[in-house]
């Protein structure tokens, strides 16, 4: 595969596409898993495939108008939680389906033959193109721009609400800064893992990152490079054995994440009879004695 | 200089959510240097009155100042200690952090950095409570004493006239409980601390003075009062006793005088 990557372009657009995605997942994954966000971003994302094909319809990129569907959304569902009493889990089974269902209406009234869609909805890793890497790349800067220059705000949000806003800080900025962010990110994942997909790269690679480290710019930095790693890895085996990429992204980072977990509790029970076993033989060499 | 203005002044303030009433009508001047126990039945709108103090709330009705000035305008007057257990204790966040994003009060925060006087007072603030050791620990690492210590410690990196504790010791044991005590009277020879709270020593051997709220205010004053008063704010006498909140301490209180 390697002497590949030098021949072929696609696989050079594969690999790029890969780590740009680790970085965007990486930056928004520990934030929204961190701030219970996690099936919110699954709506949101949901909703960019209404914007898939209303570009299919307009004849314009798609790509495009997912990014515009979606912040649009992001933003307005910010806004709707705010205002009125609707419980997230309600608005989120609502705007769901919602963005589905105009996507499918979108592409129906398309005319001509009707596209395929499998591309956005399950990502294909291996089709990925230079532009769409121009626009996964300048959303990547957008996003390090925007973690970067409101870390103290964000972190402030993150943390506590409540205190923040008794503290005068622009609270319904951090929120849509995040919102928007969820939306950025959505985008710049879909031709890697697709809508559906998304949520496993968002999670998996914080919660790892979780298990070793607890200062949050040292789980973001963790996250990317873990990430990094499963996309990597899920890319080389999707080339291998002729598998969907995204599918073997997704297969490989919850199997990883289930093995570190199921290792992690070996070596504690391990340790935990080790000291048990050291004492007891302490033990019985002083009853010797 | 600042005698004559009280730390706490509202005049005629109604307030609640939606279209629900919490607070009605209240008249409350709480005097500088105070410390004051709020206490009231559950649902009686006693966290709703912080949160009119914070400026977290607007009241419908009515005028709200800290030492004269508006706190929605000023966010540095009122340092805020709420329910302990109201906070995710799993966030990853250390406890030094936790402390200096009081410091970003009234500020917009881009490419914000902590300056050298805000570092400062971070230090100065955790020793002050004797958490300066733990200060790299993530929040999740400390005992409940420690944490409610570390949370006092961030109301008071806004440097603020005010102190107001919601419940500062719920879910402590009885030692950690007389240390918080203990060094909030400390902290109140500099600074006004009102205090929400179900705990009757508290009210009988550290506070100064008390309110009663059970959507109206039902007495500000010196903490002994008469039976009557309970029965009027809580409503039942019976289930008072019973479950041993203030009034029986505060009885025996004012029996001994």
């Amino acid at each position: 595969m390697i002497s590949s990557i030098f021949e072929y372009n696609f696989l050079q657009n594969a690999l790029m596409g890969a780590l740009l995605s680790s970085l965007a997942c990486g930056i928004i994954g520990p934030i929204i898993v961190e701030k219970r966000l996690v099936m919110m971003s699954g709506g949101i994302a949901h909703t960019a495939f209404g914007g898939i094909g209303l570009g299919y319809y307009l004849d314009v990129e798609p790509m495009y108008t997912a990014l515009g569907f979606s912040l649009f959304s992001a933003l307005s569902i910010a806004q709707i939680q705010r205002r009125s009493s609707v419980m997230p889990d309600v608005l989120i089974g609502m705007f769901w389906p919602l963005g589905m269902a105009l996507g499918i209406l979108f592409i129906s009234f398309t005319p001509g033959y009707p596209p395929s869609m499998s591309t956005y909805l399950f990502g294909d890793i291996l089709t990925v193109s230079r532009s769409d890497l121009w626009v996964m790349a300048v959303l990547d800067a957008m996003l390090l721009f925007i973690s970067f220059s409101f870390f103290h705000l964000l972190q402030a949000y993150l943390f506590d609400e409540e205190f923040s806003n008794a503290l005068g800080l622009p609270m319904v900025l951090a929120e849509s800064l995040t919102y928007a962010m969820i939306a950025l990110t959505v985008v710049v994942l879909i031709r890697v893992v697709g809508i559906i997909l998304i949520l496993a790269l968002l999670c998996v690679p914080p919660a790892l990152a979780r298990l070793f480290r607890n200062d949050l710019p040292a789980i973001m930095g963790l996250s990317v490079i873990l990430g990094a790693m499963l996309c990597l890895a899920g890319l080389a085996l999707s080339y291998h054995y002729n598998l969907a990429s995204g599918a073997a992204i997704v297969i490989l980072s919850v199997t990883v994440y289930s093995l570190t977990q199921l290792v992690l509790r070996y070596f504690r029970l391990h340790l935990r009879n080790m000291h048990r076993n050291l004492d007891s033989a302490a033990n019985s060499a002083h009853n010797i004695e | 200089m600042n005698e004559m203005i009280p730390a706490v002044s509202l005049q005629n303030v109604s307030a609640g959510y939606d279209n629900n009433p919490a607070l009605e009508n209240i008249n409350l001047n709480i005097a500088a240097g105070s410390f004051t126990g709020i206490i009231g039945p559950n649902g009686g709108g006693k966290t709703t009155l912080l949160k009119v103090m914070l400026g977290l709330l607007e009241p419908w009705v009515g005028q709200v100042r800290i030492l004269g000035q508006d706190p929605q305008e000023n966010r540095r007057l009122v340092g805020y200690v709420p329910q302990a257990a109201n906070i995710n204790r799993r966030f990853p966040i250390s406890v030094r952090e936790v402390v200096s994003l009081a410091r970003l009060a009234g500020k917009l925060p881009i490419f914000h950095r902590y300056s050298p006087a805000d570092r400062n007072m971070v230090n100065y603030c955790l020793t002050r409570l004797d958490v300066l050791n733990l200060a790299e620990r993530q929040i999740g690492q400390l005992s409940s004493g420690q944490w409610q210590r570390v949370l006092i410690a961030r109301a008071l990196a806004v440097e603020p006239v005010l102190l107001l504790l919601d419940e500062p010791t719920s879910g402590l044991d009885a030692n950690a409980s007389s240390m918080v005590y203990e060094l909030l009277q400390e902290l109140n020879k500099e600074i006004t601390i009102v205090m929400v709270t179900h705990d009757t020593l508290a009210i009988s051997a550290y506070v100064r003075d008390i309110a009663c709220i059970n959507h109206y205010l039902h007495y500000h004053g010196e903490p002994d009062i008469s039976t009557d008063l309970i029965m009027q704010l809580y409503g039942c006498p019976v289930d008072l006793i019973a479950h041993g909140v203030p009034h029986r301490v505060l009885e025996e209180h004012g029996g001994r005088s």
